[in-house]
């Protein structure tokens, strides 16, 4: 009835079922710890271009660079269950002036890991020293979700299907978050409270038009002045 | 090996119990697809691509029902390139227009550039219809066992003869059980010649232990004579189902019609009153 086989077996199943109870108590605790984000952004300098905004473009196209400005309070989203933190700006704009917005991209983003997965960062030893020394030894460090960022440079250039951006009205810049737990849901910045998670407060920008497109003469004339 | 051909009873139990595994997780997985909405509800991560949220091995949750949102700019999704049948966890980046239709472009976090190059050629964008779910739920590591398995495909040859090795075990331990013939001794009286009145019960103290342990465990009101078979077998007066006295009677009936008398006896001596018999 009882050989070490069925030992091992029952060993590890027990194992197992106390693995995934724990996993799904420490999920659970996510929301225990409330959540309090803000944010402020505004565009610094918007330019709208034409050529290939990558170097696999096939084609010419419009495409716009906004600069912006950035400060957010996101240490809140910051507990023991976080593995890291995604933040990303989006540009956001409706196809018809003052329908609900239908095209929407990612401008810039960054990854905030926690000081528990620090080593996982995709960075250079070097970096990841520094990394490692600025949490001091902590587990959770708070203070990684306070973000200041001045004519921050966005990461993508914004395009459309169309070929075609100039011009464009009510664009605005939001800021966004997604959580990514060590065990449990995933979760983004909501648009309602949700018992201790509160709504961003704030992170949108007030729309605002992107510019024609800036003439390569007119550069090259700036230059020679 | 012998054994199975001497009991098919019991070889036939265990098909069926073997069938009924498999059909369970069968059923639990499709029972999850339906729900997910999603032919494949739970993905193990394969890449690197999208470090350090997602390490390979990793076991994710995919949700593919749009019931308050559409699938949005931020979201992490599995896709598959259309002609080619490889799920591809990325975020999406850019979203134009609403509807089936909206243009999707998705790029992995630890990835420089976005996935138009790995979208099939002539393909600029993906489609709601390309997708397969959005992640809700993440367990670290789980997920390894199957990488493991198709990366080193010598483990499965182990693991196929670590199951055959236990199967092997296992049989072994069933012809351990007694071969009960006519000519086995019950209280020392072949099992041909046992009656309902021969011969007397004479229990050793472990086996009255054992009784006793029976009757305690089963104290409430509403009292039956199920599970009889487990106590049977701390008696050592298990496996008497296939044999039968020169009556023509079955022996196990009639084991269980004395244990019964037996505990009903010692019901009635604890205080705890009379127990119909049949």
């Amino acid at each position: 009835m009882y050989n070490s086989l069925t030992r091992i077996q029952n060993v590890f199943g027990f194992f197992t079922t106390v693995a995934f109870v724990v996993g799904g108590i420490i999920a659970a605790t996510d929301f225990t710890f409330s959540r309090t984000p803000s944010a402020s952004i505004k565009p610094t300098n918007v330019q709208v271009v034409k050529g290939r905004p990558h170097y696999y473009s096939s084609k010419k196209e419009e495409y716009a660079i906004i600069k912006f400005s950035l400060d957010a309070d996101l240490s809140s989203l910051f507990t023991w269950n976080t593995k890291q933190l995604f933040v990303y700006v989006t540009a956001e704009w409706p196809s018809v002036s003052g329908a609900n917005e239908t095209n929407k991209a990612v401008i810039w983003d960054t990854i905030i890991t926690s000081p528990s997965s620090d080593h996982l960062a995709n960075i250079g030893p070097a970096t990841l020293k520094k990394l490692r020394k600025s949490a001091a030894g902590k587990s959770v460090d708070p203070s990684r979700g306070k973000l200041s960022l001045k004519n921050q440079r966005p990461k993508y250039q914004i395009t459309h299907p169309s070929g075609k951006v100039a011009k464009t009205e009510d664009v605005t810049l939001h800021v966004h978050y997604n959580v990514q737990p060590w065990v449990g849901a995933l979760t983004w910045n909501q648009d309602v409270d949700f018992a201790l998670w509160k709504r961003m407060a704030r992170g949108i920008s007030k729309a605002f038009e992107l510019p024609a497109v800036k003439k390569k003469d007119d550069s090259t004339k700036a230059k020679a002045k | 090996m012998l054994s199975s051909l001497q009991n098919p009873r019991q070889a036939a139990a265990q098909l069926l119990n073997f069938a009924l595994i498999l059909s369970t997780a069968f059923m639990m997985w499709k029972g999850l697809s339906i729900a997910a909405d999603s032919p494949s509800p739970i993905v193990v991560v394969l890449s690197g691509s999208m470090e350090p949220a997602f390490q390979r091995g990793d076991l994710l949750f995919l949700w593919n029902r749009n019931l308050l949102a559409e699938t949005d700019v931020g979201e992490v999704v599995v896709y598959n390139v259309r002609g080619k049948d490889i799920p591809i966890v990325h975020r999406v980046v850019r979203k134009f227009g609403l509807g089936e239709h909206a243009k999707l472009l998705t790029k992995g976090d630890n990835n420089a550039a976005d996935d138009t190059e790995l979208y099939a050629r002539g393909q600029d964008y993906l489609e709601r219809k390309d997708i397969i779910g959005s992640v809700v739920g993440y367990i670290p590591f789980v997920g390894y066992v199957t990488i493991m398995l198709s990366e080193h495909p010598w483990l499965k040859t182990v693991m196929l003869g670590i199951m055959g090795l236990y199967r092997l075990t296992n049989r072994n331990q069933m012809s351990h059980q007694p071969e009960r013939t006519q000519n086995s001794l019950i209280f020392g009286t072949p099992a041909k010649d046992v009656t309902s009145a021969l011969p007397r019960f004479i229990y050793s103290k472990q086996q009255e232990n054992a009784i006793i342990d029976h009757v305690t465990s089963h104290l409430d009101t509403e009292f039956k004579f199920d599970n009889l078979d487990l106590l049977l077998e701390k008696l050592d007066l298990h496996g008497y189902e296939d044999v039968r006295n020169s009556r023509l009677e079955n022996l196990k009936d009639l084991i269980v019609k004395k244990i019964k008398s037996k505990i009903a006896l010692m019901r009635k001596n604890m205080g705890l009153g009379n127990l119909p018999i049949d």
